[in-house]
């Protein structure tokens, strides 16, 4: 049907924090620094300086180069371990925060959401010796490390908003990566990208985790009232008026979210879903733990 | 099956009108969706209604909700019938009439007592004292308590189920079956008989004597009177001091002939019929026709009612014997049927009656009984219907 009627505008332009986002967060980011190094196996040694120095183990990620398997640790303890260096310790990560338009919808806010997650992966890789640049399209790339201020970083992630950028699709075109980086973090709708899209950030040893982060009313939009629907980044307007409309939203739905899981099933690949009402600590724990959502 | 509340079926109404607004669809809203492509166009198979089904809760509820209006509806099993007015026997003595609170006469009161009791009606009035006269309605015409006075009903005889005694003192025995509404009354001041050499009037306490309030009866003769009986009458009156009624307005006595059935005019002229009393004889050409009323002992061709002579012998009538008995014989007759007016009450009625008093009796024969027991089970099913949708709505279950 074609467009009548005003097209309403965002309802979640601007990132607005979770209540007591600030105690929150840092009540929460030394706990998961901290279970991230018991997952990861106990490092005896003290970090000394740079270089290939030995400082511990790290399980095996698939794909990565054999040499590094400690095959003695797997004789004893039948689990594979990498050896973890020093300049492993002290790797790269990167936090991809979608600022297209389509973030700007959901209440709470999608964009709200995927910044309130941002800071927290950016707050635990960083404590956890990662160098971490949170890459927004919109600003300059920002790089978190171990005791920098909290406070850039905030305002860096609640001054964004959304439309601000072309958004992910924008970025899979112009940023790339360092080789360095070991894990990729993507907060965003992924609406208009589709999982082989992602493959130009993809490498052995590194690893791609999507959160995909959707409106409640894109999970579950309202069945019996008519309701006009416009495209926040484009001219496409639908109707749907009863439960036939719905459904017929929701089983499609369902079949891209499960395109994407199935993509998620690649080495270094994951994948999870969650409404940008969700506490942002769940996520984080899912993006960080591998656990899926 | 009949209802006695079917007004309840109204509440039906409520979710009907609930389900009618959510039906009224308003002016679709507008709102964003980033996920917009995965709406199906207008007309595409995905959006085509699928079958519609009602989901298992909401049909629970809806029977739940009109078996639960059945049972509010008080839904009756068995032949519909007619209600069965109550009988009102009623009681039209003088001292009906008389005042019971204020203004207020006591068969006025009795009649309010009556309704709060038994609501408007209709009900079947009878009138005591002539079982013969009846009235369909809320309250009987006001004729019933004015005229000559009459007697007090014999109550023995309408002491039955789905009847009431409408009367001001409460008779001092029953009724065991009946129901009975009586206005009660104070003793109330006034005449108790009057004529042409004074009145006796109640004072409250005594009877006191008025010569000043002389009061001369007043007498009618209807044409077709025989002749001995009219002269008879006349000399009566002109002793103690009548005056005849003009020919219009009410009458003290009333002298009237008796109504003839046509049996009693078709029968044979020429036969001689007689009234014989101690020491006379009349002796009419036609068959004496049965006058209604108190007979006056000498045959059912003379009798009286309060203000009425009747009299049953056509004329011509010749009479035999003693002229001076059969004219004491009627004097008699006279004195006892003249009635001094509406003002003249025995004392007897002017006494007190009591308090009022209002108890039910037995109820209409063929009056339905409340048969709770529909009820009861449909409620429980209403209950259990409802206890079932929630628990299906709960479990999910469509």
């Amino acid at each position: 049907m074609a467009g009548s009627g005003p097209r309403p505008a965002l309802p979640s332009p601007r990132v607005e924090w979770p209540e007591g986002f600030a105690a929150r967060l840092e009540g929460f980011v030394p706990r998961m620094a901290a279970r991230r190094e018991r997952r990861e196996g106990a490092g005896g040694s003290t970090v000394l300086g740079a270089g290939e120095e030995f400082i511990g183990h790290r399980p095996y990620r698939e794909g990565e180069d054999l040499r590094r398997l400690d095959w003695g640790l797997l004789a004893r303890s039948d689990q594979p371990f990498v050896r973890r260096t020093r300049r492993e310790a002290a790797e790269s990560w990167a936090v991809v925060v979608d600022t297209s338009a389509s973030m700007g919808l959901g209440t709470p806010g999608k964009l709200s959401a995927a910044a309130a997650l941002a800071a927290a992966l950016a707050t635990v890789g960083a404590r956890g010796g990662a160098r971490v640049q949170v890459v927004t399209g919109a600003t300059p790339p920002l790089e978190v490390r171990r005791g920098a201020p909290l406070g850039h970083l905030l305002d860096l992630l609640g001054g964004l908003a959304a439309g601000a950028s072309d958004g992910l699709r924008g970025l899979l075109n112009s940023w790339r990566p360092s080789s360095a980086c070991g894990l990729v973090a993507v907060l965003g709708d992924l609406v208009g990208t589709e999982p082989q899209d992602l493959s130009v950030w993809e490498r052995p040893g590194r690893e791609l985790v999507l959160a995909q982060v959707l409106a409640p009313e894109e999970l579950d939009p309202p069945g019996e009232e008519p309701v006009r629907w416009f495209d926040p980044e484009g001219e496409e307007v639908r109707s749907s008026a009863g439960e036939a409309a719905v459904k017929g939203y929701e089983r499609r739905l369902e079949a891209w979210l499960e395109r994407w899981a199935r993509a998620a099933r690649r080495p270094g690949l994951r994948w999870s879903v969650g409404s940008s009402a969700a506490p942002f600590e769940d996520r984080a724990r899912v993006v960080l733990e591998g656990d899926r959502g | 099956m009949r209802f006695e509340q079917p007004l309840a079926w109204l509440l039906l109404a409520l979710p009907v009108v609930a389900v009618l607004r959510s039906l009224v669809r308003g002016a679709p809203r507008s709102r964003l969706l980033a996920t917009v492509g995965l709406m199906p166009r207008a007309g595409e198979p995905a959006a085509a209604a699928p079958r519609r089904r009602v989901p298992l809760s909401r049909a629970l509820l809806a029977l739940a909700l009109v078996v639960g209006t059945a049972a509010l509806a008080e839904p009756r099993l068995g032949p519909v019938s007619e209600p069965v007015p109550w009988m009102v026997v009623v009681d039209r003595s003088p001292s009906m009439g008389l005042p019971a609170e204020g203004d207020l006469a006591r068969h006025a009161l009795g009649l309010r007592l009556l309704a709060d009791e038994l609501g408007r009606g209709p009900h079947r009035f009878v009138a005591g004292d002539e079982p013969g006269l009846e009235f369909l309605g809320s309250a009987p015409p006001r004729e019933w308590f004015e005229g000559p006075p009459r007697d007090e009903p014999d109550w023995g005889r309408f002491d039955q189920p789905g009847t009431w005694w409408l009367t001001d003192g409460a008779p001092a025995e029953g009724p065991l079956r009946a129901g009975l509404a009586a206005s009660g009354g104070p003793a109330v001041r006034g005449l108790v008989s009057a004529g042409p050499l004074g009145a006796l009037a109640f004072d409250g306490e005594q009877l006191v004597l008025r010569p000043g309030e002389a009061r001369p009866g007043t007498y009618r003769i209807e044409p077709g009177i025989p002749g001995v009986l009219a002269a008879a009458v006349e000399a009566w009156a002109e002793v103690r001091g009548h005056e005849p009624a003009g020919a219009e307005g009410a009458a003290g006595l009333w002298v009237r002939a008796v109504p003839r059935s046509e049996q009693a005019v078709g029968s044979t002229p020429a036969e001689a019929h007689a009234l014989e009393g101690r020491g006379w004889r009349l002796v009419g050409s036609g068959a004496p026709e049965a006058a209604a009323g108190e007979p006056i002992g000498y045959g059912e061709g003379l009798a009286i009612q309060p203000g009425v002579l009747w009299s049953g012998l056509a004329a011509p009538v010749t009479l035999e014997g003693d002229a001076a008995a059969f004219a004491v014989a009627v004097a008699s007759a006279c004195d006892r049927s003249l009635w001094p007016g509406p003002d003249v009450v025995a004392l007897d009625e002017r006494a007190a009656a009591g308090a009022s008093v209002v108890r039910p009796g037995e109820p209409r024969p063929g009056a339905e009984t409340p048969s709770p027991e529909l009820e009861v089970p449909l409620l429980l099913a209403a209950a259990l219907l409802a206890a079932g949708a929630l628990l299906a709505a709960r479990g999910g279950r469509p």
